[in-house]
């Protein structure tokens, strides 16, 4: 049975209907049509699903839409902003991170948590927090940007 | 009907009919629309450029790089230029490989002068509309800066002045291009075209199609892959909310509905009957076990050795006598067995493909490495004639060889077909992308190595046992030779010792088997190089210099080993329990040494450090080169590490992420790469990086321990 929800999503209040039990990244991508956040795994491991709720940093495959509150804050990569001007995003590009692309929509989401949380993060810390996979290897450069993102 | 979202240019919809970066013929000649000049440039009367690049972006930068050739000659504001994927054209055909279709890491190579042929065409297209305009001669006429000058006086004239009359003159078949110390574009770093939109969450991959009405099929597969299904229950799921339609398809059924997590709910209540599998039964002991009669077997294909460095290679076929009478007369023979596993390709986006038959033809949307192979499939599929199978490239999020093939496409059409007038997605989940990969095969090498008084080889017999990968992929085989696939390049040719014999005894338990990043290189150089190093030490002599002795007059192979051992410092002092390796591979026309180093305590691996030397000729993007070659390292380490794909019962054991381990950021080593210029032919770089890194990582342990691991992954006899 579909219920129907209202989430505040990129600072806007959405609304729709949905089955209770469906992941919220299926939420996201297919009702609410925001297909930045990208499905990897579906088990929580990959973290391509990456966005945050209430600032935190969460794999959404791995929460329902029964599980949020009602007007629940959303952020997905769409929103993180504005647009390209997030610190994040700039020294993404300017490190020109991505290859293929895929995995980096939940990596920039993580690495902007992250960094609200730990603003000057050494490597160790970095290593402990970030652990989305990147199978093309764009570890490097990741870990460069995050440096960049973070001075 | 949602209305925020990103505007996503990859997806257009016009008058019912449904526009994906291409335009359709009927398009291309409506005013208002940018003029063609030739296959691969278009210009509005803005002047807006729009280049397509032939090849599938899957993280190589090929729609960066591809786009630049033609940027370069064309002397275009490559600031304004908008690059468009591809669809599936003839016109877009590699020449390197008569396809067009984005594999073997040759879409520099092949595209490198058509390209910059197509730009120099178009440029002296525009040029010689100008100077008609103009009333001048074309001499006079150059393009600098994306502007149309005149020589003779100051008139200037834009792109967009001309463009629709520059499309109507005939294309020039030979055009002159710039001499490289002219390059503006190639060579050099700039900011990839397609980065902002990877980053802001707008580029469109396969996953992401959209289409106004778009249903989505959620899979039910058999379990196991080439099981036929003789029944299937599906009344529970057809009763399911959202639900639209249940399509049997190749291996299983597919459940229609209005959202994936619909149709994923109603697909979990499927009950199928399936027949035998061609492979139940099969295990990692029956691998085994065949593995190992295969390796002692009396029969065997023989595979020549390859001369590299002649143009073209040719090919050496063994003297068996000779190589017996120098094993017989050898001051020492040594026998070795090497042992890799089977790997899965395990790209981030799984599987998936879109699709829509209607009357007027069928379309299809998809992250496909092979768009001429896929759509000749679709046609035999849908049985509509080839000019009526339209197919768009998405952004592909990983391809590594598997969205080269066409068996995830043929679902995808098969499912079309059940809904017709449908658009419609079809989805693999991660645990089904495992399930039907085309894994690369297992193999066991038994090498048999001669050495003379001198500690010089006198013989080297090598010997592969694993399935066929042209078997699997139904390719026919070259009579009497061996499985290039299998075989290729398992003795070096480029080291000069003689007597090498190359041969293969092929198993075939039934496991789906196909092309894996480097191929042939994934598993031969883990095996060529872990021979050469045994054959150093058993010859007192250090690896490198024996190595080195080997290559004299190979310059590009010497340089590159030469910078890796400098790189690590081959000769630093360093404490017990440490040691450098080294390691070399020739492929696709590029020339690959790698050094790592690591320190072993107890049955614990540190890896310290690893460079790489790299020359890959002449260099279109050296960002993007740079970061292949260190990601290809990175894709090749999770091999060397952890890459290994269990059977039971003839279905991959692996479900998840979980089951086949992925480094993360915390596990990658620091990685220098060096790239060495050259102005030779650009060669490849997309599967060069991965191949070296296992050796030279047993090299390292065997230097740092004595003790030499011939078995992958090292996590059997390591804790990482």
């Amino acid at each position: 049975m579909t219920q129907v929800f209202a989430l505040k999503v990129n600072g806007r209040v959405r609304r729709g209907r949905a089955e209770p039990d469906t992941p919220l990244v299926w939420v996201l991508r297919d009702v609410l049509d925001l297909p930045g956040t990208k499905v990897g795994c579906g088990v929580g491991i990959c973290g391509a699903c990456t966005v945050h709720i209430d600032g935190a940093a969460v794999r959404s495959c791995a929460v329902s839409l029964g599980d949020l509150a009602p007007m629940a804050k959303v952020t997905t990569i769409e929103g993180l902003g504005p647009d390209e001007q997030h610190p994040v995003k700039r020294a993404w590009i300017e490190m020109q991170v991505p290859q293929c692309g895929y995995c980096q929509p939940g990596m920039i989401m993580a690495v902007a948590a992250f960094l609200r949380q730990i603003p000057n993060p050494t490597d160790e810390q970095i290593d402990a927090a970030i652990t989305n996979i990147c199978r093309c290897g764009t570890y490097d450069r990741i870990r460069k940007a995050i440096h960049r993102a973070a001075s | 009907m949602s209305t925020e979202g990103p505007s996503r240019r990859a997806v257009l919809f016009g008058a019912g009919a449904l526009v994906v970066g291409s335009a359709s013929p009927s398009m291309a000649l409506a005013s208002g629309t940018p003029s063609p000049l030739g296959a691969f440039v278009r210009i509005d009367r803005n002047g807006r450029v729009q280049i397509i690049c032939p090849a599938s972006e899957m993280g190589q930068g090929v729609h960066d790089s591809l786009a630049r050739l033609v940027a370069e000659e064309l002397g275009c504001n490559w600031t304004h230029v908008e690059i468009l994927q591809p669809w599936a054209d003839g016109a877009f055909v590699n020449p390197a490989s008569g396809k067009q279709r984005t594999a073997n890491s040759d879409s520099v190579q092949g595209y490198f002068t058509v390209l910059r042929k197509a730009g120099a065409a178009a440029r002296d297209m525009l040029r010689q509309a100008a100077a008609s305009k103009w009333q001048v001669n074309i001499d006079s006429v150059r393009i600098d800066g994306g502007l149309i000058h005149h020589s003779g006086s100051t008139r200037i004239m834009a792109f967009g002045d001309v463009a629709e009359v520059a499309a109507h003159l005939p294309i020039p078949a030979n055009p002159a291009l710039k001499s490289p110390d002219a390059w503006q574009l190639i060579g050099k770093r700039m900011p990839r075209k397609d980065i902002p939109a990877k980053v802001n969450g707008t580029a469109t991959f396969g996953m992401d199609v959209k289409g106004p009405g778009m249903l989505t099929a959620a899979l039910v597969l058999g379990p196991h892959p080439g099981a036929k299904i003789l029944s299937h229950d599906s009344t529970r799921a057809a009763a399911m909310p959202g639900v639209v339609a249940i399509v049997p398809v190749d291996g299983g059924v597919a459940v229609v509905a209005d959202s994936y997590w619909r149709a994923a709910q109603a697909a979990a209540t499927v009950v199928l009957v399936s027949g035998p599998s061609p492979s139940a039964g099969i295990d990692d002991a029956a691998i085994g076990r065949q593995l190992a009669r295969a390796i002692a077997a009396e029969e065997s294909m023989i595979f020549p050795e390859i001369d590299t460095r002649a143009i073209p290679s040719r090919m050496i076929p063994p003297d068996k006598a000779a190589v017996a009478s120098a094993m017989a007369g050898a001051a020492s023979i040594s026998d070795v067995e090497y042992d890799v596993p089977y790997l899965a390709h395990a790209a981030l986006e799984p599987l998936c493909c879109t699709a829509m038959i209607s009357p007027e033809g069928l379309r299809i949307i998809g992250p496909l490495q092979a768009p001429e192979v896929s759509r000749q499939e679709a046609a035999r599929v849908s049985g509509l004639p080839l000019e009526k199978v339209h197919i768009d490239i998405t952004f592909i999020g990983g391809g590594f060889g598997r969205k080269w093939a066409t068996d995830f496409v043929t679902v995808a059409v098969q499912v079309a077909i059940g809904v017709p007038g449908r658009l419609v997605k079809t989805v693999w989940t991660r645990a089904q992308d495992f399930a039907v990969d085309q894994f690369r095969p297992a193999y066991r090498v038994k090498t048999r190595t001669a050495l003379g008084k001198d500690g010089e080889i006198q013989a080297m017999h090598s010997r592969i046992a694993g399935q066929s990968i042209w078997r699997s992929q139904g390719r026919p085989q070259v009579p009497g030779m061996a499985d290039p696939s299998a075989a290729g390049l398992l003795i070096y040719d480029r080291y000069d010792f003689p007597n090498k014999l190359i041969d293969f005894v092929e198993i075939n338990p039934g496991l789906s088997v196909g092309y894996w990043r480097g191929v042939t290189f994934s598993q031969n150089v883990f095996f060529a190089e872990s021979a050469i190093d045994e054959a150093a030490i058993a010859a007192h002599v250090d690896p490198y210099q024996f190595r080195r002795r080997l290559l004299a007059g190979d310059p590009r192979t010497i340089t590159v080993l030469d910078k890796a051992a400098a790189m690590i410092g081959w000769t630093d002092a360093r404490p017990s329990g440490t040691g450098v390796g080294i390691a070399l591979s020739y492929t696709a026309n590029s020339f690959c040494a790698q050094a790592a180093e690591v320190e072993v305590s107890g049955t614990r691996l540190a890896i310290k450090r690893i460079v790489c030397a790299f020359d890959c000729g002449v260099i279109v993007d050296p960002s993007s080169v740079d970061a292949q070659i260190n990601g290809g390292i990175i894709f090749g380490l999770q091999a060397a590490l952890w890459g290994e794909i269990g059977f039971s019962d003839g279905k991959a054991k692996a479900e998840n992420f979980g089951d086949f381990r992925m480094p993360t950021l915390a596990d990658t080593p620091p990685i220098e790469v060096a790239l060495i210029s050259t102005d030779a032919a650009p060669g490849g770089c997309g599967e060069a990086g991965s191949p070296p890194i296992a050796a030279a990582l047993v090299n390292a342990i065997a230097a740092a321990t004595g003790q030499r691991v011939r078995s992958l992954p090292l996590s059997r006899t390591f804790e990482i």
